[in-house]
């Protein structure tokens, strides 16, 4: 078990200390577009209530004429007063397609000076979630944490026989460089092991979290859909306020938070799609899903999303430690700081190793009769 | 003793002050962040002692 883990470290410690340092400057991402000038301006909440989101559909579309509106979202926490509009090309139906536009609620003004999805977070996002390669490289980052998953576990097993008669945690420093980086090595990645069970495996999930979103597109929302397949999309969204108040009167406590139009992969030819999160705890994490009618909003369908996409959205906060304010986020970063430090002991340990002992084997033979 | 019986109390720790963080509003939260503090502190404690045989 311990070569294993041994050969899986060194293959994947490199992976291990991508995965930190990225998550590690994705922890402080506010913190980061804030200071480079690239987060768009908080409005007020209470501004922007009751401001027409079919204002906010004008105005993206007077900025992007050649396209046309797939999505609404809003992030009523983090950008109160902001909707962010997804536009996409004729015939586009999934968010892949779109350009986004930020829209100021209370005054319906495109804030052309957000460069939305070209900041340097973003990109860092990017890197972190798809090494810059699209679906393709979720799939590689899936696979990877598998790995890691894989690695952990075996360095959970091998942890036990090999302090049996060592006090936890020891660390022999008068000792050898080696084995005080092993020391090291071994009270890290138990102590954290809990920590990073939790993380690498909502790292795998969120990296399904496109195909299992493609799955309920395909399967029950597409059987809700199936009686208007045929039909062409409705164009008039000029009701989209109406829709957004019969879709939160349908669930009562819940706010949208993203509002698909019709004619996307997310909805159908006839019909809104609106994603109600709640306002506090874990109902926040949670959403639930609303099928509008666009030509008759009394006709509201609300859903329960299966339960492997509230798995993929508990994963978020639990993934990026962003649900608890500062203590959570600075306690993540020590962690992320200490899997850092694992991915480094780890590898650095077995070199060092490797550097004594072919040390060791030339004087051996230097003092062998011949 | 079981080499796992410390390192097991620990996983506990992060897990439950991750469950509180994260199902826990109203003071609950914070009480999660001081339980997942837990294991770093013992990393911290660990590494002020010496090993026996250590100068």
């Amino acid at each position: 078990m311990l070569a294993i883990h041994r050969w899986a470290g060194l293959v994947l410690g490199l992976a291990m200390g991508f995965f930190s340092l990225t998550g590690l400057v994705l922890l402080f991402h506010h913190e980061i577009d804030a200071l480079l000038g690239q987060a768009p301006a908080a409005a007020s909440l209470e501004v922007a209530r009751g401001a027409p989101l079919a204002d906010a559909l004008a105005a993206a579309r007077r900025a992007r004429p050649d396209r046309r509106p797939l999505f609404l979202s809003q992030d009523a926490e983090e950008h109160p007063g902001l909707v962010l509009v997804g536009m996409v090309p004729p015939g586009g139906r999934t968010p892949a397609d779109a350009e986004f536009v930020v829209v100021e609620l209370s005054r319906a003004r495109v804030l052309d000076e957000v460069p939305v999805g070209e900041t340097f977070t973003q990109t860092v996002l990017e890197l972190h979630a798809q090494l810059l390669a699209g679906p393709a490289g979720s799939f590689v980052v899936g696979l990877l944490g598998l790995a890691l998953l894989l690695t952990l576990g075996t360095g959970v097993i091998a942890y036990g026989p090999t302090m049996k008669r060592l006090a936890f945690g020891v660390v022999r420093r008068g000792k050898h460089r080696r084995l005080a980086l092993v020391d090291l090595h071994r009270l890290v990645g138990v102590v954290s092991f809990g920590w990073l069970l939790v993380v690498t495996a909502t790292g795998v999930l969120l990296s399904a979290g496109g195909p299992l979103l493609k799955l309920f597109a395909t399967t029950e929302l597409a059987a809700l859909a199936a009686p208007y397949a045929g039909e062409a999309p409705v164009d008039d969204v000029s009701n989209v306020d109406e829709i957004v108040r019969r879709a939160e009167a349908a669930v009562p406590g819940r706010r949208w938070s993203i509002l698909v139009l019709p004619g996307a992969e997310l909805s159908s030819p006839r019909h809104f799609s609106a994603l109600l999160e709640g306002t506090e705890g874990l109902e926040a994490h949670l959403l639930t899903f609303a099928l509008l009618d666009a030509t008759d909003p009394d006709v509201v369908q609300v859903r329960q999303l299966p339960g492997y996409l509230q798995a993929v959205l508990l994963s978020q906060p639990l993934h990026f430690g962003d649900y608890g304010g500062w203590p959570l986020r600075l306690l993540w970063a020590l962690f992320a700081l200490m899997s850092l430090a694992l991915a480094v002991t780890g590898p650095l340990a077995f070199l060092v190793g490797r550097r004594r002992r072919a040390r060791r084997l030339p004087s051996a033979e230097a003092v062998a009769p011949s | 003793m079981s080499p796992y019986r410390l390192p097991a109390l620990l996983w506990l720790a992060s897990w439950l002050g991750l469950a509180l963080c994260l199902f826990g509003d109203g003071g609950l939260d914070l009480v999660g962040a001081i339980v997942l503090s837990v294991p770093l502190l013992a990393v911290l404690a660990r590494l002020r002692r010496r090993a026996p045989g250590d100068e």
